[in-house]
């Protein structure tokens, strides 16, 4: 956790140095901006991660092994992706309710394939702004040409893990 | 100049800086979701299960709030410095690999929920970058935000996982976009935008 945060700083602190040399005010309203977004997440984050918590408590470890686990192959990675597309919210339920998963036992190409269908389809998004913001033939266009993104990321994952003897399955 | 429809509410314009209420109806939509999951493990699990959820759920809050708030500045700050109405010329039809390229690294930096990106892939738009550079920028926007790679994966996945889930979709939006473009070309005329032409500009 704390290698995450200094990776952050270490990116925020010369943006924000250029920033500064370009123009001092650029500071003030990037504040400004943390501010507003921050107090929106903050009324809403606890409650979201407990419902997340709760929710990853409810499904039963072994239906999400039987559905999401790293044996489930092909099938699993379709499954995460369309399930990851129906998943409610931004991210500040999403991600969490995906990584509670994958530490019950859901795999690695599987956890990918749902986080990037939350991404990539976003069933909430599209309602609430894509539609209404850049029109149906958009969204149209947007998913015909992007629909294979989940199931692929997954299945390049896989295939990066095995080559690379990465560790993606969680548990 | 091409002209536009008369709008009666300008989207673009629509972003963090317009008052919204602190506690709107998302806010209430995860404070019920909140209240039935919990009533429902306390009922299907016991206290002990309701417990386990909430000792996790403050572990995660814990664990990615500092986070938020560094990269919610970091946001605010690539959002102050880029301009969509610079940018958008060079993402033209004719930038061929390279637009979608700079597309892709552009959607991957800008950090932030829909209520920031939205806006930029609006102005975007409007401004002359094609429909292609704009699946690939929003692509990459949600399928890599780094932002939410740092924020969530690392400290709770582990930099593996990060690495396999980066570098498996890293060519995803370049592919995205350019099927959009071919797409495009198929089907001229989309409306894009509430009844503008999609390949306006350049």
């Amino acid at each position: 956790m704390l290698g995450a945060l200094l990776i952050l700083l270490v990116v925020t602190v010369p943006v924000a140095a250029f920033a500064w040399r370009r123009d001092p005010s650029t500071l003030g309203r990037a504040a400004i901006f943390t501010r507003v977004e921050f107090l929106r997440i903050a009324v809403r984050l606890p409650f979201a991660l407990t419902a997340a918590a709760c929710i990853a408590e409810l499904v039963p470890e072994r239906t999400i092994a039987a559905v999401l686990g790293p044996e489930t192959g092909l099938a699993g990675i379709a499954a995460a992706s369309v399930l990851g597309g129906l998943l409610p919210g931004g991210p500040i339920v999403s991600f969490p309710i995906a990584i509670l998963f994958a530490h019950q036992g859901a795999g690695g190409p599987q956890v990918i394939a749902m986080i990037t269908g939350w991404s990539v389809y976003a069933f909430h998004r599209v309602i609430s702004f894509e539609s209404p913001i850049m029109g149906w033939p958009f969204v149209g266009l947007r998913l015909a040409a992007s629909w294979f993104v989940p199931p692929l990321a997954g299945i390049f994952a896989g295939v990066l893990a095995a080559a690379f003897g990465l560790a993606i399955n969680i548990r | 100049m091409m002209t536009e429809a008369p709008q009666p509410k300008q989207p673009a314009e629509q972003d963090s800086t317009t008052p919204r209420p602190v506690f709107d109806g998302a806010s209430w939509f995860f404070v019920l979701l909140a209240a039935v999951s919990a009533l429902l493990v306390t009922w299907i699990e016991g206290i002990g299960g309701l417990a386990r959820a909430m000792t996790q759920s403050a572990t995660l809050l814990m664990t990615v709030a500092p986070m938020i708030l560094v990269g919610l500045f970091l946001g605010g700050l690539v959002k102050e410095l880029s301009d969509p109405r610079r940018i958008a010329p060079v993402l033209g039809a004719r930038s061929g690999w390279k637009g979608l390229v700079l597309a892709t690294a552009l959607g991957a930096a800008t950090p932030g929920g829909p209520f920031a990106a939205f806006p930029i892939v609006y102005a975007l738009s409007l401004a002359g970058a094609d429909m292609g550079a704009v699946v690939a920028y929003l692509t990459a926007w949600s399928v890599l935000g780094l932002h939410r790679l740092v924020i969530w994966e690392l400290p709770l996945l582990g930099s593996d996982f990060v690495v396999a889930r980066a570098l498996a979709s890293l060519p995803l939006p370049l592919i995205a976009g350019f099927i959009a473009r071919l797409l495009i070309r198929a089907l001229p005329g989309i409306p894009i935008g509430r009844g503008r032409a999609v390949s306006g500009g350049a």
